[in-house]
Parts: C-alpha cells; sequence; structure tokens
C-alpha cells in the first residue's frame, strides 16, 4: 500500500531537469546578499564599505535565538549596503564585487564532534532550513527538554512540479547527507532516521539504499513515498511516515519529531566535515524560458539576471524589436511599389506573414513570471534584480503559456477545493467570508490552520484566488486577535 | 524584459472548469433524453430545446439588464456561458411530462400520444425563466441558489398548471408494448405490477410523470459517467436510495404484508417508478443545494428518502420527490451551519507508539 495522507492533487510533474547533473554556476561579478534569508530577525551587519572578504566571511551576525549569521558567497570587496526590494518588502543587501580569486575563510574540520559542537557548529555556519520555510536549523535542533524526540525525518519528497534540485543531490551526494543525517541525529540523540522520498524518485531510493547497505547504516531507513502533491509538507509528511497528528498550532517535535530538509542534511555535512559556512547551494533553473534549464550550485546572493544570463534564458525582447522593424520596413517597400510588380509585392508580403508567425512564437517563449520556488507555493518576484537566498530551491522562468491567466468566475460550491485540501479545511468559506470580512467565520472554517499548499487554488474550476484569501484572513485574524 | 506579472501562488492550476463540469452533465443527461425520445416521441425533444434555449436566453438577457452593458464582450463574458443555465433547463424538460407537447383530443377528453401540438408550448417557457430569474439569477446567480432551480420550476409548475402537469401516458417510437399508461405509484403500487413488468420498469418503457424518469438503465448510465469524471460524490445518491429502500420497506411493505418476495418487490418498485432515480442522481447532487460535508450529505440523504416514502404512502400526490428534495434543499444551510469539518491536528491528538 503506498504511503499516504488524506486530501491532496496531482499537479504535472514537469521534473524536466531531473537528468541534469548538478554543475557550478559561474559566480556574478556583483553579489547581493540580504541579510533576511531566514524566519525571524534580520541579522546585524557587521562589516562596512570598502572591507575586504573572503568566501565564508561572516558578513551579518544572528540576533538572537531566531536569527541566523550571514556568510559572504565571493571573494572581493564590499561595496555597499543597500535597501531593495523582494518579495517579503524592502531588505538590506551587502553588495560585493566578486575578485574572481576565490578565496576562502573556512572553519576546521571536527572529525569525532559531539552534541554541543554539532549544534555550535550549525549555529555558527548559518544553516537554516532549506527546503522553503527557512527555520534556523539550530533553533530547530535546539528542542525544550521535556519533550522527548523519538524520529528524525529528513525530507526528500520534493513534491512540487519542475523542481529537481533534492532528487539530484540525493544521486549525487548520497553519503553526505547520510553523514549530515547522523550529525544531526546526534544532535538530537535519536537512533531513528527515516528520509522519506516520493517514488518518482525510485533511482534516489535505490542510490541512498545502496550506500546504507555499504556502509551498513542500520538506524536509517528509506521510505517510498506516494507522489502527490503537498507530500513534502511537514505535517502530512509526518502522517504519511509515522501516522502521527501533529496538533493544530503545535511543532512536530510535541509528537516527538524533528524533521530536515535533504538540502539541509547535506549543509550540515559540509559545516561539521568541511567546515564551510552556508555560502551556496543547489537551484533548480527550469521554466519555458530558459534554455540551459538545469541544476548548478549558486551562491547566495547571486541576481536572477545573472542565473538568466548563464543559462542563455530566451529574454527576446530585442529580437522582437529587429522583427518589429523588419516588418515594417517591409511594409514601406510594399507602399512604394506600384502595383505592377505585383510578384515582389507577394514575395514580401508572404516574408511579412512569415516574419509575424516568428513574433508570435516569441511572444510566447518570453519570460512573463520568475519564481522563487516551485509552482505551488513559491513567490513571484517582483523583479528581475531578486537575489537568491538560503531557501531558494528553485528558480523558475516561466512562459504565458505555462501559467494561469484564467480569470476568476463564481464560487459554484462545488467543494472539490474542501476534498483536496490536506488540512481538512473549507477554503470556499473561507474565500466568502474573506469577501464580506467577516474574520471570525474565517477562523471557524480553520484560515489559521491553512498551510498555503495551495491545493484549493488548483483545483478550483472556477479558478478563484482562494490562497491570497487565506493569506488576508489570516494576516487579519492574528492582527485582530480573534 | 516586460513587466513581471505578480500573483499570489500557485501559478498552475488543473483542467477543471466550470463549463466543463456543465459540459460533463450534459453529457450525462444524453441517454435520458434518448430514453425519452424512445419512449415519448419526438415531441420530447422540441421540449429539451425549447427549455434550455429559453432558460440561456432568460439568463443571458438577466446579466445583460444587470450590467446595463450591451455588446458582443458582456455576452461573451455573462455567466450564461458556462452552460449552468443549460443543464436547469434540460433537467427541467425532463421533468415535464411528454403530453405537454402533444394534441389534446376535446371529444375523447385526453391527449393524444405521439401528436405534436405547440398549444402549450408557453408553459415550459414561463417554467424555465422561473427557475432562471427567480430561483438562480435573483439569489446571486450559480452557487447561490437556494434550492434545485428546476425542480423549483416543477412545483411551480405542478401547482400553476396541475391539468396538463399530471396527465401520464406513453408513446414509444419501437413498438414496444407498454408496461401500463399511468403510473405504478398511483396505481395502487402492488407487488404483482413489479413482477410482471419489470423488464419495462428497468428500461423505461412505462407511464410517467416526468419523461426523463422513465429509465432506470439512462440514469444509471449517466450516474456512471459523472462518477468517473468525478462531477459528483456517488455516496449521496446511495444514500438516498439506501434509505428510500429502508423507509419503503417499513412504511410500506411491511404494513401491507405479504410473503418476503412479495415485500422486497414492492420496494424494488419504490426504486425503479417516480422521479427517484432522476432526483438522487441529478437533482439532489446539485452542487449548491447540497450539504458540504458526508455527515451533513447523510442527514439530507436520509431527510430525502423518509420525506419521499412519507409522501408517496400516506400524503396525497402519488409522488413526492421534487417536494422531499425542495423542502430538504432549504434545510441544507442549517446542516452546514453546525456541522463542519475539524481542521487536520484539531481532532484529538495522536502519538504513535514508542
Amino acid at each position: 500500500m503506498p504511503i499516504n495522507f488524506p486530501g491532496g492533487v496531482y499537479p504535472p510533474n514537469k521534473k524536466f531537469t531531473n537528468k541534469k547533473y548538478i554543475s557550478e554556476l559561474t559566480p556574478a561579478a556583483k553579489v547581493y546578499i540580504p541579510v533576511v534569508q531566514h524566519v525571524g530577525k534580520p541579522a546585524k551587519i557587521c562589516v562596512k564599505e570598502g572591507d575586504y572578504v573572503k568566501i565564508g566571511a561572516l558578513l551579518a551576525s544572528a540576533d538572537g535565538a531566531v536569527s541566523a549569521n550571514i556568510f559572504s558567497s565571493v571573494s572581493g570587496k564590499v561595496v555597499g549596503i543597500e535597501n531593495r526590494q523582494t518579495s517579503n518588502g524592502e531588505v538590506a543587501h551587502i553588495v560585493i564585487e566578486n575578485d574572481f580569486t576565490d578565496q576562502t575563510e573556512f572553519l576546521p574540520r571536527l572529525t569525532n564532534p559531539t552534541r554541543e559542537e554539532i549544534l555550535k557548529r550549525i549555529a555558527d555556519c548559518g544553516i537554516v532550513g532549506m527546503g522553503g520555510a527557512g527555520f534556523p536549523t539550530a533553533a530547530k535542533l535546539d528542542v525544550p527538554k521535556d519533550d522527548k524526540i523519538d524520529t528524525l525525518i529528513i525530507n526528500g519528497a520534493e513534491c512540487e512540479p519542475y523542481i529537481t534540485s533534492d532528487h539530484r543531490i540525493m544521486l549525487e551526494y548520497p553519503e553526505q547527507i547520510l553523514k549530515g543525517a547522523k550529525y544531526i541525529a546526534t544532535a538530537l540523540n535519536v537512533s531513528n532516521i527515516i528520509i522519506g522520498v516520493e517514488d518518482n524518485k525510485d533511482d534516489a531510493i535505490e542510490t541512498l539504499n545502496k550506500i546504507i547497505n555499504l556502509k551498513n547504516y542500520t538506524d536509517i531507513k528509506v521510505v517510498s513515498l506516494k507522489t502527490k502533491y503537498p507530500q513534502g509538507a511537514e505535517k502530512q509528511l509526518i502522517y504519511s511516515l509515522t501516522k502521527r497528528v501533529v496538533p493544530a498550532c503545535e511543532l512536530p517535535f510535541k509528537v516527538g519529531v524533528v524533521v530536515n530538509n535533504i538540502h539541509t542534511a547535506l549543509s550540515v555535512y559540509y559545516a561539521v566535515w568541511e567546515g564551510q559556512p552556508l555560502y551556496r547551494r543547489v537551484v533548480t533553473v527550469s521554466g519555458g524560458a530558459v534554455k540551459n534549464k538545469g541544476n548548478y550550485w549558486v551562491r547566495l546572493g547571486t541576481a536572477y539576471k545573472d542565473i538568466l544570463n548563464e543559462c542563455k534564458a530566451v529574454n527576446l525582447h530585442e529580437n522582437i524589436k529587429i522583427i518589429q522593424d523588419s516588418i515594417r520596413e517591409k511594409q514601406a517597400q510594399i507602399d512604394k511599389l506600384s502595383k505592377s510588380q505585383s510578384k515582389q509585392i507577394k514575395q514580401l508580403k508572404s516574408e511579412i506573414k512569415n516574419l509575424k508567425k516568428e513574433l508570435d512564437y516569441i511572444k510566447t517563449a518570453q519570460c512573463v513570471m520568475i519564481v522563487n520556488g516551485g509552482p505551488m507555493m513559491g513567490e513571484a518576484a517582483k523583479s528581475i534584480e531578486e537575489a537568491v537566498t538560503a531557501t531558494t530551491s528553485s528558480v523558475l522562468f516561466l512562459t504565458r503559456q505555462e501559467i494561469n491567466n484564467i480569470s476568476p468566475s463564481q464560487c459554484i460550491n462545488c467543494r472539490k477545493c474542501a476534498v483536496v485540501c490536506p488540512m481538512k479545511l473549507m477554503p470556499m468559506f473561507i474565500d466568502l467570508a474573506c469577501i464580506a470580512g467577516d474574520w471570525e467565520n474565517a477562523k471557524k472554517y480553520g484560515a489559521v490552520d491553512c498551510i498555503l499548499c495551495g491545493c484549493c487554488s488548483y483545483i478550483c474550476p472556477a479558478k478563484r484566488d482562494l490562497v491570497s484569501s487565506m493569506k488576508k484572513s489570516k494576516r487579519m485574524i492574528a492582527k485582530r486577535g480573534i | 524584459m516586460d513587466k513581471l506579472i505578480e500573483k499570489t501562488s500557485p501559478f498552475i492550476t488543473s483542467k477543471f472548469s466550470t463549463r466543463r463540469i456543465m459540459l460533463d452533465v450534459i453529457i450525462a443527461l444524453i441517454p435520458c433524453i434518448i430514453a425519452g425520445v424512445l419512449f415519448f416521441g419526438w415531441g420530447t425533444l422540441i421540449l429539451v430545446a425549447v427549455c434550455s434555449a429559453t432558460a440561456f436566453i432568460s439568463e443571458l438577457l438577466f446579466t445583460l439588464i444587470k450590467n446595463n452593458k450591451w455588446n458582443w464582450e458582456a455576452v461573451k463574458n455573462s455567466s450564461a456561458t458556462d452552460l449552468s443555465c443549460i443543464v436547469t433547463g434540460i433537467l427541467l424538460a425532463l421533468n415535464l411530462p411528454a403530453s405537454i407537447i402533444w394534441a389534446y383530443d376535446k371529444e375523447a377528453m385526453a391527449f393524444v400520444p405521439g401528436s405534436i401540438s405547440f398549444a402549450n408550448i408557453w408553459m415550459p417557457m414561463i417554467g424555465a425563466v422561473f427557475a432562471i430569474v427567480l430561483v438562480k439569477m435573483a439569489f446571486g446567480g450559480i452557487g447561490r441558489n437556494f434550492a434545485n432551480p428546476a425542480l423549483t420550476a416543477r412545483i411551480f409548475m405542478v401547482i400553476a398548471f396541475g391539468s396538463v402537469m399530471g396527465t401520464v401516458g406513453t408513446s414509444n417510437i419501437i413498438g414496444l408494448d407498454a408496461a401500463t399508461s399511468a403510473t405504478w405509484l398511483s396505481a395502487g403500487r402492488d407487488a404483482a405490477a413489479v413482477s410482471s413488468n419489470w423488464f419495462n420498469f428497468l428500461i423505461g418503457n412505462k407511464g410517467a410523470a416526468a419523461f426523463g424518469e422513465t429509465s432506470v438503465i439512462a440514469i444509471l448510465v449517466g450516474f456512471i459517467y459523472l462518477v468517473i469524471r468525478k462531477v459528483i460524490d456517488p455516496r449521496l445518491p446511495l444514500i438516498i436510495i439506501g434509505g428510500v429502500a429502508v423507509f419503503a420497506y417499513l412504511f410500506d411493505a411491511l404494513p401491507s404484508g405479504g410473503s418476503f418476495v412479495d415485500m422486497m418487490l414492492v420496494v424494488a418498485g419504490h426504486i425503479l417508478t417516480g422521479g427517484l432515480m432522476l432526483g438522487a442522481v441529478f437533482m439532489a447532487t446539485d452542487y449548491s443545494s447540497s450539504p458540504n460535508t458526508f455527515l451533513g450529505s447523510v442527514i439530507f440523504g436520509l431527510g430525502i428518502a423518509l420525506l419521499v416514502v412519507l409522501i408517496r404512502v400516506f400524503g396525497s400526490y402519488p409522488e413526492g420527490v421534487s417536494f422531499a428534495i425542495v423542502i430538504m434543499n432549504i434545510v441544507v444551510p442549517l446542516i452546514d451551519k453546525y456541522i463542519y469539518p475539524r481542521a487536520f491536528g484539531r481532532q484529538k491528538a495522536v502519538r504513535g507508539a514508542k
């Protein structure tokens, strides 16, 4: 029987890049490192303009328990600290000019670390949850004493369409992941590790099992999960793997579980064994507007425009202009010719027709949306200037054809949203309550429990924007303290 | 680069659409229409066309008048284009007696089966306008109607045009001998009539007060199609039909006595005749006028079943499916107010074995 949870949807897979080996993306000439790459307080900046920094140099230090250190991802000179727009509002960015010498400043290797050493190293290296939430790992592993943890889950579900970074990591760095998972387990003092992987990544399960058998890791188990969205959502994953239900508004350690992402485990390995702080991550670059789709090691702070340049994205604005000009030119030629030269006119007209066809094709291949994360839960970037952070598992350059652009119509009450909701909410009623401004009813139907997975909006036949209603309801309920 | 589109996730969506769902319902209704033509003549097809056209035009006009925009763009954006009004129109037609389009023979004091006369055609047109304008659009259009528009219109017509709506007759164009011209429910509900006519009851070669309800087989084909296409939840029709079986056994078969086989035949008669099948599959499952939870559906379905049997056995009407469904439609907001699911994690927490 497939391991499963109630609700959920089956969006198209679209894993175009699952056969592409992870390669290094050439670092950009300038990186823009935001001081907020995590949930919690922004880090305090501890460099100033003109400072020379190496890879791994501390740029901003954690401010409080729920915060994380920020490190330089290139070697070079700090040329400025500026506020830039991101999808989370205005954030201070440290701009570093790359000198391409790639000098590093790493910490020493911990050969046989104790629990405290690992926790300290994770905090020192600024490791955060790399699946998308960005919760500081050190804070996550520092569980209250009276909550006994018995299971560590490593989340390799990767249920979003397009994204393949975790899949490739499992195939190419299996040993490192398993060692990283063991470090986390040591830090938590648990001896039961479950790695959950969706069954559309059978090769990853095989690879991990091979290493486990080879090294005789008896405490690690790889479990194949049913391919279904949102299998990788924390509460759903815990339910699928252990049948434990995390109480509402509580964290997983209440039921004795801690969940970490595959990439987090890899970063923990690099932090402990190689002494590398979090300065780069694997990012899937995909979408119809990119020519060189693939999985890349990307330095944190690389702007989307630099990724676009490197991956030869089909940014065809200039081509459109050229074609439009040539169409105009040919039209002028036709106007100049007299009617007797019908043969030439005919030829010119057919040329114009072909050019228009090409123009239409190019327009469909043009990027109209940049998504940080997957198409179900990701965030649309406000501009191409935004930069990759620790939580960017993929950057998608989507064309008009790939995204939903049907305008919403009236709710027909079909309750498909309630059927697919993995949290068993009633999205259609929350939507109605949100429109009416009736926040008490929105809470009654579970707006606060919403995990914003987007299943309801995905399935809605009326194409209603249920998720933004959920977000608004959550915000208003929190604001009014209902 | 052009300006980037900014919106909330998700950025992809399924292929489901309101129009697709409504088209599926229309496809599911085609077997019923074919059965109507086979057993009641070509006139039924005219009824279907008249009702759906009237429904479409009245919804289109309603939206145009409401928005006061009179151009092609407004017509394209009208909610009439989502085809739900066509579904209402077809359902209303299926709920009418075929005799509404038959010529009336004054000397014989009866309708002439199979003949076509447009004398009464204004009645279904008024019914369709009533369904769309008063029951559906006046309450806010699709998804907001408190009761099933087609059924409400049928009840309105039963009360307003009683002499025409009550008539029953058959006129099959395939040359089979009809079972009866009166319905089983109005003719005493006896077991012998079921055992001698079970095949006719199944295929629909029998008298029916609404030509769409005649063929159980045709309705079942539509039901299976709807379930495969995931348009309806199969549990609600099954609850209603199962409930009718139980209540018919308790209130009709048991008091009238007889052998066990006879009792079962009476129960079978309750299920196979009348508007139960059509009502359970196509009417009670109307999205906006049925409960949103499974528990709510159980209450709703059993309520319909109980009312159907009570009206059939103790009421003055031989058939009560439309009344039962509309009465329970009105109860639905109350059911939904008190029954709603608990969010995942709000139930009793389960902590696994250690």
